[in-house]
């Protein structure tokens, strides 16, 4: 009976390190920027009233459809059909659907697929309640010879699609393409391999007013999309996560600085509040949080500020919300299901003031432009949500009055047979109220010319 | 709800042990990518930018080819039908459209003073002159006809004391159906705003200032938007395009003297 009792423990311990395994890779699949302040500085902002959050949909095998689909939600109060789900665009097929962008003039998103590699593009100006699938980018990986299109983020006239991995060897080695907003491809950057840089990516985030462009980096398929049993007993593949952060010059796009940010820094964001020209990001592994701010000879450095949660708890930090003011952030941890908001008035004394738990997972935080309403999503990747009970899938919506969180209305993915909520984006039915965030580059009105 | 603990424990636990032997694995790494670095030698990929304008020294980065400039029939300010071509191609082209009512500060007049700027600098230089124009196009045929194009070009080229001047073609279209395919071929925003009242279309348009930098193919390599767009950067962005322009002459002449030594 105690070998038998011994040989059972093993075997749980077994599934519980499997498990955790798993969870440990979901760390590094995170969400991105799903919320107004973080979009492209280029893209014209709503900050007004939302009246729709479009929600990119992982399909779940025998859920509805199964398929990925573009899930359109009414959020805005004085509707009748508020906090109900409008409609549903199904792109057929699962190729792990994660992030999505929209194009400079936000009449465009571009959602991507990280194991399929497609690239949808859908219009959603023409009827923003009712978005409409145009084109299929079909070769990503054959024409910029990356794999993963994950970060899709707006400049003038182009989107630049950051990914996560490439075709030869399918590791960690990665760059950003670039590409016209009507889908044509001009160009790829890869990711620095010198000074200290390991040429994984993640997330991009440009501040145009710097030419400043911040970088982060995860891992590569042959990690994201690998079976779990694998992956552990590999120690080479155990290797592969990022462990750096690069500041560019977003016009030449040629690396600045190499930052050693250990733990697979994930999420970037810039405070566009005027008069700021500071960035953050937070490491999955290590819970950390990170600041770049210039220094008083004008050259980029990185500071750690803080910790996020009880890291021996391995609380798991996936997606960031900076607020538009800049005074504060949202940071959302996977493992205990909690929103976190952070004093950010003094970057470098970063400091937790509010927690919440959401659910059992939560992923994904939307605020308003105005930061009064926040939205919550939960999936992370396909294969790494949690598992029977513990995998909640929705998007709940709550307003925010300085202090607390009050839930206002939530739906149940599963129950819809929608599948796995993901990336979030706001949109109007009317475009013409959309207000650009003016950025410029700083000129002293010196020419370049001699 | 004991079960959910449960599975969350244990859940907590497997991830313990893959934490730490990530840690173990990741210091491994990296005192291996110390020494690894040593022996690696390779040149820097950094770059530097300047600390007075931000931006990188002209001909040290790409302008790489966006799309072409799309083929369309244009007004000038004689009221004459040429191809777009003939003002976006044969010289390096900054394009913008515009409509003459426009009273956005963040628009059409932000980019006309800056259009002025960039001509005052270019103009000191003689061998400039002649190789850059600017073209503005307009959105509202029905009222910005070529006569007021013909005002907008004197208004706008006059000498100022510079030798030479800049050429600066204001264009316009027929009508709102030969303008769309320009418009959506550049990729221009624009809608026309309607009054609230009677519904009935204003005067003015929404749009977003974008500038198009064209070079001498009649290919655009750069696209601004109000949110990043300086003098600075457009002088520097011409310069880089002269600078690519002159390697690839210096290319071919090296390639004609090799040819040539061959024949001998």
């Amino acid at each position: 009976m105690k070998l038998k009792t011994s040989v059972t423990a093993l075997r749980n311990i077994s599934k519980v390190a499997v498990m955790g395994l798993t969870l440990g890779m979901l760390v590094q699949i995170p969400s991105t920027y799903a919320d107004e302040a973080s979009c492209s500085p280029f893209t014209p902002l709503v900050k007004g009233q939302e009246d729709f959050v479009y929600v990119w949909t992982l399909g779940m095998k025998g859920l509805g459809d199964e398929s990925d689909k573009l899930v359109t939600v009414d959020v805005n109060p004085k509707s009748k059909k508020y906090g109900k789900v409008i409609a549903k665009l199904s792109v057929g097929g699962r190729g792990e659907a994660h992030h999505m962008g929209f194009t400079d003039d936000r009449k465009f998103m571009w959602a991507g697929a990280l194991d399929s590699n497609k690239i949808f593009i859908f219009d959603v100006a023409t009827n923003p309640a009712k978005p409409k699938l145009v084109k299929t980018i079909a070769n990503f990986v054959e024409k910029a010879g990356l794999v993963g299109p994950h970060t899709f983020y707006a400049a003038p006239g182009k989107m630049i699609v950051g990914a996560l991995s490439n075709p030869k060897d399918h590791g960690g080695r990665t760059g950003m393409a670039v590409y016209t907003n009507a889908g044509d491809y001009v160009s790829t950057t890869m990711m620095p391999t010198t000074d200290g840089a390991d040429g994984f990516g993640y997330d991009l985030a440009i501040n145009p007013n710097k030419n400043a462009m911040l970088t982060t980096s995860f891992t590569g398929w042959n990690n994201y999309m690998m079976d779990l049993g694998k992956l552990i007993k590999d120690p080479e593949a155990m290797k592969n996560f990022g462990n750096t952060s690069v500041m560019w010059d977003y016009k030449a796009m040629k690396p600045i600085k190499i930052f050693k940010t250990p733990g697979a820094p994930l999420e970037a964001r810039w405070s566009f509040k005027p008069g700021d020209n500071w960035a953050v990001t937070t490491t999955a592994l290590t819970s950390q949080v990170y600041v770049y701010k210039e220094d008083a000879k004008g050259e980029w450095q990185q500071h750690m500020v803080g910790t996020i949660g009880d890291p021996s708890k391995i609380p798991l930090p996936v997606d960031i919300a900076l607020n538009a003011d800049g005074q504060s952030m949202w940071i959302n941890t996977f493992m205990d299901g909690t929103t976190r908001l952070w004093d950010m008035s003094d970057p470098l004394k970063a400091k937790e003031i509010y927690t919440k738990k959401i659910g059992n997972q939560v992923n994904m935080v939307s605020p308003s432009y105005d930061g009064k309403r926040i939205y919550y999503t939960t999936s992370l990747v396909s294969n790494w949500d949690m598992k029977e009970k513990a995998n909640d899938q929705f998007l709940k919506a709550y307003d925010w009055d300085g202090k607390d969180l009050k839930l206002v209305f939530e739906i149940d993915f599963v129950k819809e047979k929608l599948g796995r909520a993901h990336h979030m984006k706001f949109q109007v039915r009317d475009l013409k109220t959309l207000q650009p965030l003016r950025a410029s580059l700083e000129s002293n009105n010196k020419f370049a010319s001699k | 709800m004991k079960g959910s603990k449960v599975i969350r424990i244990r859940v907590l636990i497997g991830f313990a042990i893959f934490f730490s032997a990530w840690l173990v694995v990741w210091g491994v790494k990296n005192i291996k990518t110390a020494s690894q670095a040593e022996l690696f030698s390779s040149s820097s990929e950094l770059t530097v930018v300047s600390k007075i304008t931000g931006l990188p020294e002209a001909g040290t980065y790409q302008l790489h080819k966006i799309f072409p400039v799309p083929e369309n029939m244009v007004l000038d300010s004689k009221g004459k039908l040429q191809p777009v071509s003939k003002y976006t191609k044969g010289k390096t082209t900054l394009l913008t459209f515009f409509y003459q009512r426009c009273s956005d500060i963040d628009g059409c007049p932000y980019a006309m003073g800056l259009f002025h700027q960039v001509k005052n600098q270019l103009e000191k230089n003689e061998s400039t002159v002649d190789s850059v124009r600017f073209v503005h196009i307009s959105f509202d045929p029905d009222r910005d006809t070529p006569m007021m194009m013909a005002g907008l070009e004197k208004r706008n080229t006059s000498l100022k004391g510079h030798k030479k001047n800049i050429e600066w073609d204001f264009l316009t279209t027929a009508s709102v159906d030969k303008l769309m395919p320009l418009i959506d071929g550049f990729g221009q925003n624009v809608d026309v705003n309607m009054d609230p009242v009677t519904g009935d279309p204003s005067l003015n348009y929404s749009h977003v200032l974008k500038v198009f930098l064209i070079d001498e193919e009649g290919f655009v390599r750069e696209i601004y938007s109000t949110y990043y767009l300086s003098a600075e950067m457009l002088l520097n962005d011409i310069e880089t395009l002269a600078l690519e322009k002159k390697k690839l002459r210096q290319n071919y002449n090296k390639k004609l003297k090799v040819i040539e030594y061959e024949n001998l």
